[in-house]
């Protein structure tokens, strides 16, 4: 079994279709960081906590006479995934099965809004999960998908169209009304120490679809350190 | 065997890359039609006022859609989407484009202004009057005199302290608010909370929100209320909030409007509180904020607010003593409404 941390910064485009307040889709760059702890033997199982946070600034698709309009966007979720091999071959390919548990959260503001400019979105996820991975002794290639089938829900009543007016709306969510998809591919090089260089691509779908309907998709690049925190064997 | 899982694997990257385009419900352009029929629909579904105000919104569309054409100026669509709101009738309504801003001033343009900042500037506050926050203040004939020009311009409880503390000891405040537009309800709560007892809780009335496609789909009640800026719990050493709960005069007009109608509400309910001066202009509902194809933005009322009798203040609140500013009184430069008011304080 060997353990690592991994410590990245990504940046990314986003595009969010907020169909509480704007017919229009909002597009951007972003900036992301994300901090996470790997344990795995690349043989039977893949254990994965991670927590990320982001922030990006997304202005109108295509742009519009008014220039000033633009959406702040704060985004963090915090993941924890559990993998085994359900396939291996000896060429260092394994397909894994699992599953993930994910609490997100999102907070948009629109610049040219004022009572309706805030939305907020939470959600606490269950996913199955599946992923390939390829090791040689100094690369490991990883690709992981996620769709969660149950969620627990936090988004604004948006009575009369105002999304923070009142408490939050709780409820539980199927695929119906809350669809989310993520594709994490990353490949690590590894110096002799057992550290190395992660480097990365992620692409997120989320789709709320409750009485207003929020339509978001970000693409990710990141890079950052591997450190190998298994004691060296003799 | 290497290559192909790499290729594969880039494959199905790149097959996700922005997909979420192709599934989003979005509306972009400059065609007029789009635009009109984008706002329309959205004040069918939420508008909040169609029933007290008997407006045929399907009507509103039959007299307005056949004024538009798909080479129309930007200016002559603005002028089509702003007539189309003004038939509202309603403050709250405002088309946003870069070069204008459609309102809808009837409520105090249609009547008497009963206010010269002027005259109350030169004769009533005077030169050496206070200016704490956004507060203007001086004492009159043992009165303290208070005019507040916004409620967008957010008090700090340090500024109605020293105010408050400052006339403690006069015989009745006059507390001004003519030609205040409105602004942030929080405002209105901060002051309230100035004008209750230690450990009070005033619930003023209640508002409804549009909360679906029906003209009858509304919210239950939600309360409003004011909470005492003294709590039940702090020990009378510790506290250094000041409250007023002496006589005062609320000098109003008609251009009184959105939370300046909250406020004289509130403070309709206080039994140390008389309201002098002309029919607040009204603005009962809050206003959401939404955005058209082309990027304008526009906003409409999406609440009702009601008193504590059920009466629905969007048409404005009648004062106790109703006062009109005299043809004579203009002339020489004396405003009745704090004349009268100074009268009841001083009596």
């Amino acid at each position: 079994m060997r353990s690592f941390a991994i410590g990245d910064v990504g940046l990314s485009i986003k595009n969010v279709c907020n169909g509480f307040n704007s017919p229009l889709i909002y597009s951007g760059p972003g900036l992301g960081v994300g901090f996470e702890y790997l344990d795995t033997d690349y043989d039977k199982s893949m254990l994965y906590a991670g927590i990320n946070v982001g922030a990006a600034i997304l202005s109108p698709l295509p742009a519009i006479s008014d220039s000033s309009a633009f959406v702040g966007m704060f985004n963090a979720d915090v993941r924890f995934s559990y993998h085994s091999v359900v396939y291996r071959n000896g060429d260092g390919f394994s397909v894994y099965v699992g599953g993930v548990a994910i609490t997100e959260a999102q907070v948009r503001n629109n610049s040219v809004m004022s009572n309706s400019a805030t939305d907020v979105n939470a959600a606490i996820s269950l996913s199955p999960s599946a992923g390939l991975t390829y090791k040689r002794e100094r690369l490991a290639i990883r690709w992981l998908v996620d769709i969660p089938v149950i969620s627990v829900l936090l988004v604004p009543p948006y009575t009369g169209g105002l999304p923070i007016n009142e408490d939050l709306d709780i409820y539980l969510a199927s695929l119906g009304s809350y669809q989310r998809f993520t594709s994490d591919f990353s490949f690590t090089l590894f110096m002799k120490n057992g550290n190395g260089f992660k480097f990365g691509y992620k692409y997120n779908y989320l789709n709320v679809n409750r009485k207003e309907r929020l339509t978001m998709g970000g693409n990710m690049v990141s890079a950052g350190f591997v450190f190998n925190l298994s004691k060296p064997s003799r | 065997m290497n290559k192909r899982i790499t290729l594969i694997l880039l494959v199905c990257l790149l097959m996700f890359t922005s997909c979420e385009l192709m599934f989003m419900d979005y509306e972009s352009g400059t065609d007029p039609f789009l635009n009109f029929n984008s706002m329309w629909q959205q004040i069918n579904d939420k508008y909040s006022f169609f029933e007290y105000k008997n407006i045929d919104w399907d009507s509103v569309y039959n007299v307005y859609y056949p004024k538009l054409s798909k080479d129309m100026s930007e200016e002559a669509l603005f002028s089509v989407l702003a007539a189309t709101l003004n038939t509202l009738c309603d403050g709250h309504t405002n088309l946003f484009a870069p070069f204008n801003l459609s309102r809808n001033w009837d409520w105090h343009l249609n009547y008497p202004a009963n206010f010269n900042m002027e005259v109350v500037k030169r004769h009533y506050l005077g030169k050496d009057c206070y200016i704490t926050g956004p507060f203007m203040h001086n004492e009159i004939d043992g009165v303290g005199y208070v005019y507040y020009s916004s409620f967008s311009d957010v008090p700090a409880d340090e500024d109605l302290n020293f105010i408050l503390d400052k006339y403690k000891n006069s015989k009745g405040l006059i507390f001004d608010v003519r030609n205040n537009g409105g602004g942030y309800i929080r405002s209105v709560e901060t002051i309230g909370s100035h004008f209750l007892p230690r450990a009070e809780e005033k619930e003023y009335g209640y508002y409804v929100m549009k909360n679906g496609q029906g003209r009858d789909d509304f919210s239950e009640k939600i309360p409003l209320k004011v909470k005492s800026v003294i709590s039940s719990k702090a020990s009378d050493k510790d506290v250094e909030q000041v409250v007023y709960t002496g006589k005062i005069m609320l000098l109003t007009n008609r251009n009184c409007y959105s939370a300046t109608n909250f406020f004289t509400l509130f403070m309709s309910t206080l039994d140390n509180v008389t309201i002098i001066g002309d029919n607040t202009g009204g603005g009962g509902g809050i206003p959401s904020d939404y955005q058209l194809p082309n990027g304008w933005t526009y906003r409409f009322s999406s609440s009702i607010t009601y008193s504590l009798d059920n009466v629905n203040i969007e048409g404005g609140i009648v004062p106790d003593v109703k006062v009109s500013i005299a043809s004579i009184d203009m002339l020489a430069n004396r405003d009745s409404i704090i004349e009268m008011a100074l009268f009841m304080l001083k009596k």
